[in-house]
């Protein structure tokens, strides 16, 4: 893992004692506490309604604490720019979020857009990351979401997300709505592209494998607080409680009627 | 907000104004200075009612002001019925129109006492309009067309009716009544009263359908007045007024007392027809535009040349008959009309576009707002265009401002709500990508929300103009112009083919603009929206 020599802390992203609750309602994060080194990749795991994609909008600010703070790169973030924080900061969501106004090229092109990158920068980065991530330019640039396939959608997602150059890179369930063996080709490829490329990356998934399989860090979440933090030997080795136990022999719990607001709230800012 | 819309009105007052001018300057503009115009002519505007009579002897003023006063006439016939004229001509949107002294005396004084001699009511009216109003009644042409109750020959010679009162012994006789003469003092009102008259079986009806009505044997009375030229033709009998209710009704140019000083001598050619038109005479000049289809204009001509009071000798065409040789022989009226007509409701479109689709952005995440909003708009449309039409009269007179205005109005309700629908059926998925991905919210609504939005809110506008299109038709009623114009014409002088010269266009105008617009609805779907619908 390359890790460049600074004096700033190792901690790319740090999440100090965040808690999260609508208006008087229940805690959906009751207190986190949550260090993503530089470089490194972090999954959150758990059932849904456990506050894992809650936690990862946290950091790009799609959702504001109620108390606590986060910090990217040593600042909090409540201190920044919401939009500038955000366009440096790629996003990547299921099902690819795509707008399927534009074709994959002005997909890709949306964040250097708003960056005011020039036409030819523009095109010279979208070509790069159309090679990295296996698509054909001449082919797929031109072609509109509803013309390409599951898997092509997600990899045009994902040179989205790149497109900026973002150190950091939040990942709502990539690779949730795609077929098995798709799926596995693409973890792989995202194994390999993240040794490339040595960005900060959160992914959220509820699949216990695939978090052991991409993540340098696990974090298990239940019931918006954390249950356990360790690298996947550590926690395979020593499963800290039941639950983690359930989680590991892949019987998925639901937590009945506790479903996470976040993933149905919208932010609505005009 | 609220400087949002006036400063929309202003503007669309500015353009109807503009347009006004091309077609000859209200009657304020023509008496100001006009430095910059140059030597153009003195305008003066000449309105008429909304039946043959009044546009007939409109038109013979207006030829007689042109031929002798040397003035150019705007002529803004079929402005309604007596309220509107009146008030058109006290706010000077007119110079001059025809009144009847009765009327005058029933309708505009509210004088229900019992008929007095034409020259006493002539006294009283034009002292009252010159004190109150500033207003002269120029002297009468000499005839009086007074209202009459009229009876279908069969129920007359079945029931022996031949005067008013006996009426009073049929009480189950089928009465169709027009509008006006229902709501009148002068009409049925001080009718029921007077003769206390209480029939069971009464309906009300436009003055036009009347005729057909008595011919069909739909009503057995009905009213009319006294230089109507149908009254030769019909199967029917007018009944004596024996308790001499209605007044005289003398009829006269009535002007604005200022046109006196500023175009004297509009008014000494206006006062050339005193004295020169008796009943029967008046009962056959409507029948020459009536009965024998001349043209307002032909007919005004011909008996003004036969008096020998214009020059010239000019060939009478007749009206060819047949609805496509009408059409043809219109066409370039017509299309003269359609442009009109497509100014009306496109200038209201536009505006409500302008003001409807910020709007809608505005309210469509603020759902108390939006339901709001959108039960303002639906309560607007619910009012009858009619009235709409009508409820603008008091605040821009008549002609387009009014029409456009209304038209607005009319058209705001379906933009407004396709705005709102669009921009909520937006996907909140997508929503949310776009702010993660550091989109401003007005980066975000003009690259993600309306572009998504755009055909929904099209749909909106192209609804909004079909409808307006329609509504326009009525806008005639208030003296806008536009297609309605000949449907307003055609029914006052019960001709189809007229009402249809005006209506078929109008009809062709609707489908060809909902056809065009459907094509730029599909031009502004995204076109990775259309993919989706070939793959479907």
């Amino acid at each position: 893992m390359p890790k460049r020599a600074n004096k700033r802390k190792d901690a790319m992203i740090k999440l100090e004692r965040v808690e999260k609750r609508y208006g008087q309602g229940p805690y959906v994060l009751a207190g986190i506490d949550l260090e993503v080194a530089r470089g490194s990749t972090m999954a959150l795991v758990g059932p849904s309604g456990c506050g894992k994609t809650t936690t990862l909008k946290l950091i790009n600010r799609l959702v504001r604490p109620t108390g606590g703070r986060v910090l990217v790169d040593g600042h909090d973030i409540a201190q920044r720019d919401v939009a500038e924080l955000r366009r440096g900061i790629g996003y990547v969501v299921q099902e690819a979020g795509l707008f399927p106004h534009m074709t994959a090229a002005e997909n890709v092109d949306v964040v250097p857009r708003l960056l005011g990158f020039p036409a030819e920068r523009r095109e010279r980065r979208r070509r790069e990351l159309f090679e990295l991530l296996g698509l054909e330019h001449g082919r797929f640039a031109d072609r509109y979401p509803l013309e390409l396939s599951g898997g092509q959608r997600q990899r045009v997602g994902l040179a989205r997300a790149l497109a900026a150059n973002p150190e950091v890179l939040l990942m709502d369930e990539p690779f949730g709505a795609l077929d098995p063996v798709i799926r596995r080709r693409l973890q792989r490829e995202f194994i390999d592209l993240k040794s490339k490329l040595g960005k900060t990356v959160v992914i959220v998934t509820h699949d216990m494998e695939e978090a052991f399989l991409l993540a340098d860090q696990v974090a298990i979440l239940r019931r918006g607080a954390l249950e356990q933090l360790g690298s996947p030997a550590e926690i395979k080795r020593a499963p800290a409680s039941d639950f983690v136990r359930q989680m590991l022999g892949h019987e998925v719990t639901v937590d009945a009627g506790d479903d996470d607001p976040a993933e149905e709230t919208v932010q609505v800012s005009r | 907000m609220a400087a949002l819309l006036a400063l929309l009105v202003a503007a669309l007052l500015v353009g109807a104004d503009g347009r006004a001018d091309k077609r000859g300057g209200g009657g304020d503009g023509a008496g100001g200075g006009g430095g910059g115009r140059g030597k153009q002519k003195p305008t003066i505007t000449i309105g008429s009612k909304k039946f043959t009579e009044s546009t007939l002897l409109g038109e013979m003023l207006a030829q007689l002001a042109e031929a002798h006063a040397g003035v150019r006439v705007v002529r803004r016939y079929n402005l309604g019925g007596t309220q509107l004229a009146y008030t058109a001509l006290k706010t000077g949107e007119i110079d001059c129109y025809v009144e009847y002294t009765g009327t005058a005396l029933r309708a505009i004084l509210k004088d229900k006492g019992s008929a007095q001699s034409a020259s006493a009511v002539f006294a009283r009216v034009s002292r009252a309009a010159r004190e109150q109003d500033k207003l002269l009644w120029l002297a009468p042409f000499g005839f009086s067309n007074t209202y009459v109750l009229i009876a279908h020959v069969a129920a007359a010679k079945k029931h022996a009716l031949r005067k008013i009162s006996d009426l009073l012994r049929v009480p189950d006789l089928r009465w169709g009544m027009s509008y006006e003469f229902l709501r009148r003092d002068d009409g049925m009102v001080g009718l029921r009263r007077a003769y206390k008259l209480a029939p069971k079986n009464l309906v009300g009806m436009e003055h036009d359908l009347v005729y057909q009505a008595l011919k069909n044997g739909k009503v057995d009375v009905s009213d009319s007045y006294s230089t109507d030229a149908k009254l030769l033709h019909a199967d029917a009998v007018i009944l004596r007024d024996d308790r001499r209710f209605f007044p005289p009704y003398e009829a006269a140019p009535l002007v604005r007392a200022e046109l006196a000083a500023r175009a004297p001598a509009v008014i000494a050619a206006f006062s050339m027809l005193a004295g020169r038109i008796d009943n029967v005479t008046m009962r056959v000049l409507n029948g020459e535009v009536e009965l024998s289809r001349k043209r307002f204009a032909s007919a005004a001509r011909v008996f003004l040349q036969s008096r020998g009071l214009i020059g010239g000798k000019r060939v009478v065409k007749r009206r060819a008959l047949g609805f496509f040789a009408l059409l043809w022989q219109r066409r370039g009226k017509t299309l003269r009309l359609t442009a009109e007509h497509l100014m009306l409701s496109g200038v209201a479109v536009l505006a409500a576009c302008l003001l409807g689709i910020p709007i809608g952005v505005m309210i469509s995440r603020r759902p108390r707002a939006s339901a709001l909003t959108l039960a303002a708009a639906g309560v607007l449309q619910t009012i009858p265009s009619i009235a709409l039409l009508a409820f603008m009269l008091p605040l821009f007179g008549v002609g387009a401002k009014p029409a456009i205005f209304a038209l607005f109005l009319y058209g705001l309700l379906p933009i407004l709500r396709n705005t709102v629908t669009g921009l909520r059926g937006v996907d909140p998925r997508l929503l949310e990508v776009g702010t993660g991905l550091g989109m401003r919210p007005m980066q975000r609504l003009w690259r993600v929300e309306l572009p998504l939005a755009a055909p929904t809110i099209l749909a909106g506008v192209r609804t909004s103009m079909v409808i307006n299109i329609g509504t326009a038709t009525l806008a005639a009623f208030i003296g806008a112009g536009g297609l309605g114009e000949p449907i307003v014409t055609g029914l006052s002088l019960t001709d189809t083919d007229l009402v249809l010269a005006g209506a078929v266009p109008a009809a062709l105008l609707a489908v060809i603009v909902d056809a065009l617009l459907a094509g730029v609805e599909r031009l502004a779907t995204p076109r990775g929206l259309r993919v989706r619908r070939e793959h479907d």
